[in-house]
């Protein structure tokens, strides 16, 4: 037993999970690559970790944003449909690909995250529901306007003020969410980096409800992923239990640094290194780049 | 006097709140302690010696004292929270007979239970 090894499991963990938090986006599009490039382990191995520690990330977030009634269970629900069905398929369909397709998908990936980071929005993948000092609760609009009762409400306590919301729509945002299925189930990352723009942009969804609803569903759509990931043996709990337990202690400690960091200057480098990183699982998908 | 819509889905909200916070807590205790029992002894002799144990055979290797085996089980019920959660948010809507979401919840946890018969080996 290499104590070193799992202590480097931890830090990359740690690591992923901070900058994830700091930046707003899930420790996944971090650790798929740690494992790869610095761990060289095979990327289905890779990808199996990042399933399960999207899993937790969201699980642990969800509960808080339930409890708060900022995530909509309905919307939710509606959009589950297509993202687990798409990623138990495509979970199915990744075993038969090889590991250069499925580090050049996931470089691919990466380079889209690092070209919305470095457009200096705020990426809405992962933008945290309660961030900063502002705590909201949501409640249920009057029921059934349009028929799915998706309508809801959502108030901010430290401006007073209450925004109602009605997702617009719904077959379209089901179809795209297909999408997030199948990033979820082939790259292992949550998905919410499809799903929250979806949701606040085509869907006219508020930013935060959105993150907060992706955040709940992200452990629906990953887990069937994640089971059947594991049936094949490519989750290895020696290096997911590490990753997990620490990208959680990352993800708290990013969360309670992230108001006191200059975001946009943070958000700069680490879109550069995005593209970094990128470039080099893209090298390495095509043989340039050898372990 | 019969609940309104609203407090039903308040129902569903307080019990999808509960099963997360449940679901996470005992995945991450039984993850934490199987960690830290592995790097104190390691794998018993004789044991599994393969580190990702099939599903059904992980309460045998748990009786075995096996620490692999508390780690596979935290991951487990990491991944079974959202199916908790799921079974939960059933029982909400039935309560509320709101038909809708009654059926959605179950194609979605067809879906997962789909997944799960993969896993188990039940179908491939």
């Amino acid at each position: 037993m290499d104590i070193f090894y799992y202590l480097g499991l931890a830090a990359s963990g740690f690591g992923a999970g901070l900058i994830g938090a700091l930046l707003g986006l899930g420790g996944g599009v971090f650790i798929v690559p740690a494992l790869v490039l610095i761990f060289h382990l095979p990327t289905i191995v890779a990808v199996g970790a990042s399933n399960v520690a999207s899993v937790a990330t969201s699980t642990t977030g969800a509960s808080t944003y339930v409890r708060q009634r900022l995530s909509n269970i309905r919307l939710g629900l509606l959009l589950l449909i297509s993202t687990t069905l798409a990623a138990t398929a495509s979970s199915l369909v990744a075993k038969y690909l090889p590991n250069q397709l499925l580090s050049g998908l996931f470089g691919v990936m990466l380079l889209y995250t690092a070209i919305t980071m470095l457009r200096g929005r705020r990426q809405p993948g992962g933008a945290k529901a309660n961030e900063g000092a502002v705590t909201l609760t949501a409640q249920p609009a009057p029921e059934h306007s349009n028929g799915l009762g998706l309508e809801g409400r959502y108030h901010d306590p430290s401006s007073g003020e209450s925004e109602d919301y009605s997702p617009r729509h719904v077959p379209a945002g089901m179809g795209v969410s297909v999408l997030a299925g199948v990033v979820a189930g082939l790259l292992g990352v949550g998905g919410g980096i499809v799903q929250v723009p979806v949701m606040n942009l085509l869907m006219n969804v508020p930013l935060k409800v959105a993150a907060a609803t992706s955040s709940y569903m992200i452990g629906f759509t990953s887990t069937g992923a994640a089971f059947v990931r594991y049936s094949n043996g490519d989750v290895d709990p020696l290096v997911a239990v590490p990753i997990v337990l620490f990208v959680i202690i990352g993800a708290r400690v990013g969360a309670w640094l992230a108001p006191r960091t200059p975001n946009d200057r943070l958000r700069r480098i680490f879109g550069w290194v995005a593209i970094a990183v990128s470039a080099l699982m893209l090298a390495q998908a095509v043989g340039l780049y050898k372990r | 006097m019969r609940p309104t819509s609203i407090e039903l889905d308040d129902r569903t909200y307080a019990w999808a709140a509960a099963t997360l916070r449940l679901g996470m807590i005992a995945g991450f205790v039984a993850m934490g302690l199987g960690f830290v029992w592995w790097l104190a002894v390691g794998s018993p002799s004789g044991a599994q010696a393969a580190k990702v144990l099939p599903l059904e055979r992980v309460p045998a290797e748990l009786l075995a004292l096996n620490p692999l085996a508390l780690l596979n089980l935290g991951v487990l019920l990491l991944l079974a929270t959202p199916v908790v959660t799921l079974v939960a948010q059933i029982i909400t809507f039935a309560a509320a007979r709101n038909w809708l979401y009654l059926g959605i919840c179950l194609l979605i946890g067809a879906i997962i239970l789909f997944s799960l018969a993969v896993s188990l080996h039940w179908l491939f």
